[in-house]
Parts: C-alpha cells; structure tokens; sequence
C-alpha cells in the first residue's frame, strides 16, 4: 500500500537523539505478519498517527508499527525480532508521558494494552502482581473492597499505568506522605533489551545482592521491558481533612507552606494553585475556589481519625502564621472531592487559555519556594509571557506552566528564553530538574546543568549493562556524550505541549 | 589503617592501592563473606554533617558520621532520620552498605526510602553523584539504590543525603507476654490486621535486658501523637486475654535501644537472617529461639558455629523458598573455621555480575565481601 509522504516534527535536540533508523525494517514487518495476528498489529501509516507522540506533542514521529502482546513470551520473540533486524523498540502504556519518553521513530512500540491483568492480590501480605497496562486508578478501586489502595497518585491516574509509573518513577499529590512509585514497587519480571527474561527483587523483605528493582524504576523504559510487577498495597486511611487556605499573596503562600512543614505533622498533600489557574478552573469546573485569591493552598491531612482534628488545627494554625486571608475545612466529601477534581484538572484547564502551553517540572528545596517563586514572577514579567504555577508545594515540586500562542510573532523565542531562566533558577538553588515527569527527550538538552559529564558517563554505563546494543528506547533519558546539544537550536521550543 | 580526611584523598589511596576495605566504626566487619585481602579504609574521619536546613527536612552527612551524632543534631530541631538499626556508633556509610535497620522500619521504611542522593568514589578515582537534595526526583537515573546493601563493592560512599521527619510526639512500647512464640506471631499479626498503625511489631523469645528470659514476647511499638496513642492502647487491651505492659517515656527508650541492639548482643555465633511474606513467617521457622521482625516478615537465630551449618540453613532455606522466602547467613564470627562454606547470599544473578564487573573489573573495592 502507498504512503503518502511522512516528515517527523522533531525539535533539533529530539532530531539528534533519535536519527533515522538504519536497521531492517522490511524484514522485521514480515516477521510481525508471521508472529502476531492481524488484529494485533498495527502498520498502517494512517493507524500509526494516534502512537506519533505522547502527552508532550512537541516532539511527533510515526513508529515502524505498533503491536500488542499479551503475555511475556510474546514480549520476548518481538524483542529478540527486533535485536535480529536490528529496530529500536520502546514499550507504551497510556502515552499520558510528559517528557516525549514514548516517541518511537521509525521503531517497534509494544504497547501494554493487553497485558491488563490485575494477577493476584495477595491481601494479608498487602501486595499484588499486576500486568504493566493496569491502569493505576483500576488497581485501586479493584482492592478497595479490601480496604487498600495503590498510593502513588498522579494526576493522570485515571487513565495512566503501573507499567509507565514504573519507568517513569510516577509521583502525584499524596506523594509527599507515602512516597513515590519506587517505595511501592516490590519485584519486577522484566524482559531485557536482548529478549531474556529475568526477575528483580522478590516479594520478602532485605533480598541480598544489588537492588536492581530500585534502579529500574524510573529508568524511562531504556532498561528493558517490565511484564510483571509486584506493588505494594497500602491501608486506605480511615479519616481524612481537607484544608483550603486562601492567600493575598504567593509569597505568603510559600510562607505558608514553611510553616505547615516547620509543625511535627506530615501531611498527605500541600498543593498549590495561582490566581490565573484558580480563574481557569473556576471557569470551566466550579471547584469552589476563589477568584481574587493570588493563590490558595490545597492541604490534606489524613490517617486514623482519632488525631486528624488535631493535625487539621495546626495545619489552620501554620496558615495564620504566614498571614492567611481566610482558611477553612471542606464541610464533606463533596466539597473535598470537588477541590481535588479542580487541582486533578487544572493542566487541562489551562490548555483552554492559550493555544499552546510548556509545563516545566523542576523541583527546589522548599525553604526557597518563596525566592523561586518571585524569581518566576519576575522571569514572566521580564519575558513577557504569561506562567501559571499549580504544583506539589509539599514536595518542592514545581509546575510553572507557560502559556503561549505558537503563532504570534516572536512568542516561541520569549517562551524558550524564560524556560531557559526557570530552569536555571531551579539549579542555583540545587534543584533537580524534573520531579515526576521524566528527561525524556525533551529535557536532555539541560541534564548538563544539573550533573557533571563523570555522573552521566556513568549513568549511560549502567545503562550499557542492561541495554548494550542501545535499542531499548534509545536516545532518552541520558543525554549522548559528543553530541553538543543547544535548547531548543532553531525555531522550536526545547519542550512543549 | 588508612585515615583519609577528605573525598579527595579517599579518591586518591583508591587510585593508589591495589585493594581497599571501607569500614566506619567497623560494627559490622562480622557481616558478609570472609574479605579478600587489601588495606582498611577508616572512613571515621569523613565525619562532618555538610547541610541541614530544617525547613526542607533534608540532610547531608560524610559517610563518617554516626548516626547517633546526625540524630543528635537533628533532635535540636525536633526532627530524626526515621532508621533505627543496631549499634548506637555505626556510621552512616557502614548503615547504607549493610542496608542496616530495625524494628520501626515497619512505619518509616529502610535506607532506600530516605537516601535521595549520594556520592561515591568509584575504583578509578572518579567521584560521581546521583540523586540531589531534593525530596522527589527523577532527573538521572536511581544509582544511588545500587549502593545500599552493596557492601562498598561498587563505590565507597563519601556523602549521602536523607529525607528527614519530625520527630513524633509519643513513642510507647506495649508488651504481651506469650506462652509461645507461635502465639506471640498470631497476636502480632492479628494487629498488622486491624485498623491500628503499629510502627513495629517484634516477636521475641530470648528478651533483651529487663525481660524474663525463656518467655516469649510480643512487642508492638506505636509513635505519634497523644490521642493515637490512646486509641492504640484501646484497642491492644481488648485484643488478648493477658493485659498487656505498657512503656512510654525512658523505659520505652530503653526497651527500643535494647530491641535495635538485639544483633549486637552475640557476636561470637552465627546469625542466620530468614525472610518471608509477614504471614507466611511462622510457618517457615525453625524451632530455635529466634526474634522476628513480624510485620515485615523478617527473623534471625542465633546459632553457635557448627559444622552442619551449611546443611540446616539449607533446608531452612529449601522451606521458605517455596514460599518466596529465603535464609542466608548475616554474620558469623570472624574468624571463625568453616566460615567460607556458610550461605552468605543467593548467589545473584547475570545482571549483578555484569554490573560489579563493569564496575570494578579488578575487584579492589571490598574484594570478597559480596556475593553477587
């Protein structure tokens, strides 16, 4: 069948880490033909656009085909296909990534979708073995009848899954009590980039040898294939307090965000939500909150019931040292989960004020929220472009999101020059690049500002163990050594929704 | 011993020596294989704790700091690194390479939920980090996860940074004498069961100081605040027939120190380390007198060297493997006849081998100790 002409839409950075693939391309289409059936395979340019990229769309290339296994052998064969034609291949899951983790040119993408099986759920031990494309909220309403949870939660959960949390190391709002994707992952059945499969850490407690599992968990998909995982089930909390504190000022707000952490309680979450955020969400979900507040703060304290008033006072108590306007309790569950639904939401809001937006995802030490976030105000001032900020403030987890119209002239340039500030902001303070979203493709071009050329070189030689011929998921992640990348180089933005 | 003051000079006797042994306070130079030779390594002089900015709960410390030091200035801002394993002067270097911890693990995790970043001199040198100082990242990937339990073999780590907590408000211990130790397990896990937050839950035959001895015990430790507390204590005294003893305050204390300590108390036997799911435990376990980390599926016994060893531990072994479980040896004397023979780990596997050997192709970091 004839193709109508394909050009891939790479930013200069993305062109470099991923060039065109040289392997056998025609030999690894037959294989497929004679591996899997049709309806498991996907080669047609006009089904392939829907794999182009994932929820970062700046960067779009159609892979060689999509197929879907449905069990760990099947993983195996199409990876061992892929090492004898010598194609790249990646792993997908709900594509809901946010760094172009999952732009696949020219390459095989095996997508989780039909490995969906909750396994076994194992409820007094508390754990449970789970195919990689369960989606993360399915696993927690299938164990909630025993009263347990899967706790990371990000925001995507309703539609992401374990298998991309595991390789992206997922975070989300209650992260700041029960941690992140990698503190939930017990053991891992992984098929390595040469199609062998192997076991990692195991379901009891201090396994002697190295903690491969632990280094595998945000690993971006470049370590292999998990086909398996063994998550931990946490308690669903028996009480929980939502507090919503609203604030005249962002500093403030950041002030207040100090003094709830200075009290000896750890809340579940303290997330935080602009005025130009609060104003879109209003619009378009009538969460309740604010319109004339610079920012409110989103706190949530929970746990057995007997001390959650005592842990909602001093949480009161921390606001009104950092000057509060007004700070209430959510009356019932339909008001907390109408707050939680506008914070779920807000990027999506956000998308409808500007016809393009970037979300950075840089992450600080919390004592400098307030410099930081003045720092951005003055960046957005300077640059003349508009950022909103919505983020895990607990955490130190930024999310300036910068809105703009690809279109205007000039825009893209202000935009690229007050991400390059943002983030160099981030790193005067000994920040980290990215707290939940992953380098990706997206970020490569900055890993050089926050790691020495000897830490990379030796991040890129753990991965050579696991992936030595570099066709798992190449090009993401570490960025390659020789290859001097500018942000952004030409027109195109370094990153971009 | 070599007393290096500074990375730098750890880096420089690494490129200079054949093969090295980093020990801290050297609590732990019992764990592990039998070392191949090379020069010790005092990393004790590394001791000065760089940043602690109590309003990002964070902290980082040269891998020559004890612990008890680190706590001790944290206390000053009514915050603890939440770990609690054996020897009051273990170093926080020798803590990660063991993955040392202790009975309140059960609420607050092990090293590798606190350590965020680390750097580490590998066998050429070259000084690398991973991680920062901040509390969630993802930029780079996880090698500092490497590190923990490895032994030093593939780095000798020079700074390491935690998350910390606040300190909690109350910390009790509630006691249950038991007939049994069987009986102590079901206790236990009837609270790992119910609605109540234990951040530990000890089952012991041999007491530590203070407890009869030839009794079994069930301990379950409860932290936090004041009303908490007092539900934890409701609830414990309507789930047993026998009233349960409750310590708080400096009793309590003592009682954690001596239940951390419990490893530290026989050092001339052999100290077989049993793991299971939390309820597939009791079912495993020999009939020697043991300790058991209940709600983490975790026991050890105590064994005076012998030479079937190899053999008993073995099947011990075969049992819990059955159930993914496994029993491997800890620490035994050193020296000690026949030392060589005893399980020390599960052999590894492909990968392990390929990392250690790309790592440190000359094994001159910890030569011996690690089995992978």
């Amino acid at each position: 069948m004839k193709s109508r002409a394909y050009e891939p839409v790479l930013t200069p950075q993305a062109e470099q880490a991923l060039p065109p693939v040289t392997g056998d391309k025609a030999g690894l289409l037959a294989d497929l033909e004679r591996l899997l059936p049709p309806d498991r395979r996907v080669t047609h340019q006009d089904d392939l656009f829907a794999y182009e990229c994932d929820a970062q769309t700046l960067d779009r290339a159609l892979p060689l085909a999509v197929v879907f296994p449905e069990s760990t052998a099947e993983v195996s064969t199409l990876v061992k296909a892929c090492n004898a034609r010598s194609i790249p291949f990646l792993a997908r899951g709900a594509g809901t990534g946010l760094s172009g983790g999952a732009v696949a040119r020219e390459s095989l993408v095996l997508s989780t979708a039909r490995l969906n099986r909750i396994l076994e759920v194992d409820v007094p031990n508390r754990q449970a073995w789970v195919e990689p494309g369960v989606v993360n909220m399915h696993l927690s309403k299938a164990v909630a009848k025993h009263n347990l949870h899967y706790a990371p939660d990000p925001s995507s959960q309703y539609a992401c899954t374990i298998g991309g949390n595991v390789a992206e190391n997922s975070g989300g709002p209650h992260t700041l009590k029960y941690g992140v994707t990698t503190n939930h992952i017990l053991a891992l059945e992984v098929v390595l980039p040469d199609g062998t499969v192997t076991m990692m850490g195991g379901p009891v407690a201090d396994l002697p040898g190295y903690d491969l599992t632990g280094v595998f968990v945000g690993s971006e998909g470049t370590f292999g294939i998990a086909t398996r995982v063994l998550v931990r089930l946490t308690p669903l909390p028996e009480g929980v307090k939502t507090i919503l504190a609203i604030f005249n000022t962002v500093v403030d707000a950041c002030q207040g965000v100090t003094q709830i952490l200075a009290r000896s309680i750890l809340p579940a979450a303290v997330e935080m939500i602009d005025q130009k955020t609060l104003r879109a969400v209003e619009k378009y979900i009538h969460a309740g909150f604010p319109l004339d507040a610079a920012a409110v703060l989103l706190v949530e304290v929970d746990g057995l019931r007997d001390d959650l008033e005592e842990q909602a006072a001093a949480v009161i108590d921390a606001c009104r040292a950092a000057n509060v306007r007004d700070v209430r309790l959510a009356k019932d569950d339909a008001e907390r989960m109408k707050l939680w639904k506008g914070r779920k939401q807000a990027f999506g809001v956000l998308g409808r004020l500007a016809p393009n937006y970037y979300t950075h995802d840089g992450v600080i030490p919390r004592t400098k929220l307030p410099e930081v976030l003045a720092e951005i105000a003055r960046i957005e001032e300077r640059n003349r472009v508009m950022i909103a900020n919505v983020f895990h403030a607990g955490d130190g987890n930024l999310h300036p999101v910068v809105l703009y119209d690809e279109r205007e002239p000039g825009a893209i340039e202000r935009v690229r020059k007050a991400s390059d500030e943002i983030l160099a902001v981030v790193a005067s303070v000994g920040g980290g690049l990215s707290g939940e979203h992953g380098i990706g493709i997206e970020k490569l071009a900055y890993m050089k500002d926050f790691f020495g050329e000897a830490d990379l070189a030796e991040m890129r030689k753990i991965r050579d163990v696991f992936n030595p011929r570099g066709l798992c998921n190449p090009g993401k992640a570490i960025p390659t050594p020789g290859r001097c990348i500018e942000p952004g180089g030409g027109k195109k933005l370094p990153v971009g929704h | 011993m070599l007393t290096p003051a500074s990375e730098e000079e750890v880096a420089a006797l690494v490129r200079e020596k054949p093969a090295l042994h980093a020990v801290g306070s050297g609590t732990k130079v019992h764990h592990g294989q039998t070392p191949d030779p090379g020069e010790d390594l005092s990393m004790a002089k590394l001791d000065r704790i760089v940043s602690h900015e109590p309003g990002d709960l964070v902290v980082t410390v040269q891998a020559g700091v004890r612990l008890a030091d680190l706590q001790e200035e944290l206390l000053d801002h009514n915050q603890w690194l939440p770990i609690d394993p054996p020897y009051a002067q273990a170093t926080v270097g020798g803590i990660l390479a063991t993955n040392s911890s202790g009975p309140r693990r059960l609420a607050y995790g092990t090293m590798r939920d606190l350590l965020i970043g680390i750097r580490v001199v590998g066998p050429d040198g070259t000084v690398t980090r991973s991680g920062g100082k901040v509390v969630k990242n993802v930029t780079g990937y996880d090698l500092h996860k490497l590190h923990i339990g490895a032994f030093g073999t593939l780095g000798i780590i020079t700074e390491a940074t935690f998350k910390v907590r606040p300190r909690p408000q109350v910390s009790a211990v509630v006691l249950f004498p038991c007939t049994s130790m069987v009986e102590a397990h079901s206790l236990l896990l009837s609270v790992l069961a119910s609605s109540l937050r234990p951040v530990a839950l000890e089952a012991l035959y041999r007491g530590p100081a203070g407890l009869a001895r030839g009794k079994s015990w069930a301990l379950v430790g409860v932290e936090g605040t004041r009303p908490v507390l007092e539900r934890h204590l409701k609830e414990l005294r309507t789930l047993y027939a026998a009233q349960p003893q409750v310590l708080e305050g400096e009793t309590a204390g003592s009682l954690w120190d001596a239940l951390r300590d419990l490893p530290a108390t026989a050092r001339e036997s052999v100290r077989v380390r049993i793991a299971a799911k939390p309820h597939d435990l009791v079912h495993i376990l020999p009939a020697e007198p043991t300790w058991a980390r209940v709600g983490t599926g975790l026991a050890w016994l105590e064994l005076a060297p012998a030479a079937d060893l190899p053999d008993r531990i073995a099947q011990w072994h075969a049992r819990a493997a059955e159930r993914g479980g496994y029993a491997v040896v800890e620490s035994a004397p050193l020296p000690m006849p026949g030392r060589e023979k005893l399980p020390w780990g599960l052999g590894g596997n492909a990968l392990m081998r390929s990392i250690r050997e790309m790592r440190d192709p000359a094994r001159k970091l910890n030569p011996g100790r690690m089995v992978v």
